[in-house]
């Protein structure tokens, strides 16, 4: 149990400590208690929505797609992504009630100002998980194709740490490449549903960004749907 | 003694000939993984430019400064791969009972184990590229290198890899009396990671540089080969500090080796 939490806090220590050192060697403002706040959140909601090397993929890619233990559930009256989803979810539980914990400490370090910040942290993750659901059922279908799809798992994952904020805030990113890469799918998963504590109202920045999250969790779940059943008929194991 | 070295160096080559012949059954596989490779290269090199969009230095090093200590921390992460799958599997080994097997055959268990699995191909396959990358961005006449410097960084480099594997192998060793070190290992795996390839040595605060050089020598091999390269730590101090706690790890490992290995009880016996 003690090293599955050091385990998380371990990287978020260190990119805080790269940013106390950025402050110390600049006059740029950084808040600190913004800064560790956010790190913690953002390590929270991340493992919480499976944003980055989601268990969820890595099961239904690697041990059903991959294995052929698909099919003892394709003979089942059981939808294969839902079910993988919830073993997924059970296995980790504990990570799951750490990730809480982090995203407490987080707003307990950096308070949101009012009831309607939490409202809406807790509804872009929602929106948010939708996304990373569609990402990771995407990422597990390219194992119907490439047996050892793991690099590209692996290559999707390194993108998503860089433009989903888990590295940096995405707010320090060029002024250009910040309204670019705010928009992309990726934000949604880790970066808006982190700032989103801090959305005090629900003013023109909260419905864009909703609005943004919303479109790309309906149009990527339609797409990961019928790829999802494209690749299915790919699908060739011993014992069928 | 000589016998040993060359009884060894069979042993290696056997196994780096074997690891090529499985490395290259997958050839889409091959591709795939230099290009997640690639891609990394490429995301932590924004990271590091967008850091810069915002300040000129981070404690004292330039963007280039920094994209040479990026260089030097894949090198130690690339040679991480080859130590870190054959303690991984030595953990296996112990609880599936193919030990044995080691235990049984005249080489030295402990050597045998740690080299047991040398990606070689792998390794240059997956490093070359983004590799070539990153030393082609680098503008090296703005860096305040020498031959000596850079010398005596590569000399650290190596004897923290050495130090990484004596250290990792030791975190692996409690599998040996309560049959679990995998969660252990995790953690020393991605505490070695993080200390070494995220913040210059010049920035970290003392109780942390007497963490990651003492007790978990992850920033060795790439923040503090990269300090004494660029002439930024005094090289001597550091080449001294890294050979102590070298032979402190290297004896520590060989005692607690022995004292696994009288508490082994195989799986098939």
């Amino acid at each position: 149990m003690i090293a599955h939490v050091l385990k998380k806090v371990i990287t978020p220590i260190f990119f805080v400590l790269l940013w106390y050192v950025i402050s110390q060697s600049s006059e740029i403002e950084i808040d600190m208690k913004e800064i560790i706040s956010y790190y913690l959140i953002a390590s929270g909601v991340n493992q919480i929505l499976m944003a980055r090397w989601g268990d969820f993929s890595s099961i239904l890619g690697k041990q059903m797609i991959k294995q052929g233990n698909l099919n003892s559930l394709l003979i089942k009256p059981v939808n294969p992504a839902l079910y993988t989803l919830a073993i997924a979810i059970g296995k980790s539980y504990f990570g799951y009630i750490l990730s809480i914990l982090f995203i407490v400490l987080g707003l307990i370090i950096n308070p949101p100002l009012s009831i309607f910040a939490v409202f809406s942290g807790i509804l872009f993750m929602i929106v948010g998980f939708c996304v990373s659901y569609a990402f990771n059922i995407f990422e597990s279908a390219i194992f119907f194709y490439v047996p050892d799809g793991d690099g590209f798992r692996s290559t999707i994952n390194h993108i998503k740490s860089l433009l989903g904020g888990l590295y940096i805030p995405l707010k320090y990113f060029p002024i250009n490449l910040k309204s670019i890469v705010e928009v992309l799918p990726f934000s949604t998963m880790i970066y808006l549903p982190t700032i989103a504590f801090r959305f005090n109202e629900p003013n023109l920045e909260f419905f864009k960004f909703l609005i943004i999250s919303l479109i790309w969790a309906i149009v990527l779940n339609i797409l990961s749907f019928y790829f999802w059943k494209f690749s299915l008929r790919r699908y060739d194991a011993v014992g069928i | 003694m000589m016998q040993s070295v060359f009884d060894n160096t069979k042993i290696l080559l056997a196994n780096i000939k074997y690891t090529f012949q499985t490395e290259t059954a997958y050839r889409i596989g091959n591709l795939v993984s230099v290009f997640s490779t690639f891609f990394y290269t490429i995301t932590y090199l924004v990271f590091i430019d967008v850091i810069f969009s915002n300040v000129d230095t981070v404690a004292g090093y330039s963007l280039n400064e920094m994209n040479f200590f990026f260089l030097l921390s894949q090198v130690t992460a690339y040679t991480f791969f080859i130590i870190n799958d054959n303690i991984s599997k030595l953990i296996e080994s112990v609880n599936s009972g193919n030990l044995d097997l080691i235990l049984t055959k005249p080489v030295s268990s402990l050597f045998y184990t740690s080299f047991s699995k040398i990606r070689v191909y792998s390794m240059t396959r997956d490093m070359l590229p983004p590799l070539l990358a990153v030393i082609f961005i680098i503008n090296w006449s703005e860096l305040n290198l020498s031959i000596t410097s850079l010398m005596l960084g590569i000399l650290i480099l190596i004897l923290g890899m050495l130090i990484a594997q004596a250290f990792l192998t030791i975190c692996a060793l409690p599998v040996f009396w309560i049959g679990e070190s995998k969660q252990l290992f995790n953690v020393a795996q991605d505490s070695w990671f993080a200390s070494g390839a995220t913040v210059p040595f010049e920035g970290i605060p003392s109780f942390l540089k007497f963490t990651f050089i003492f007790l978990i020598p992850g920033i060795i091999p790439s923040a503090l080969a990269t300090s004494v390269a660029l002439g930024k730590s005094d090289a001597l101090t550091a080449l001294g500090v890294s050979f102590f706690v070298l032979i402190i790890f290297f004896v520590l490992r060989s005692i607690l080796w022995r004292i696994a290995l009288k508490n082994y009880t195989s799986a098939s016996s």
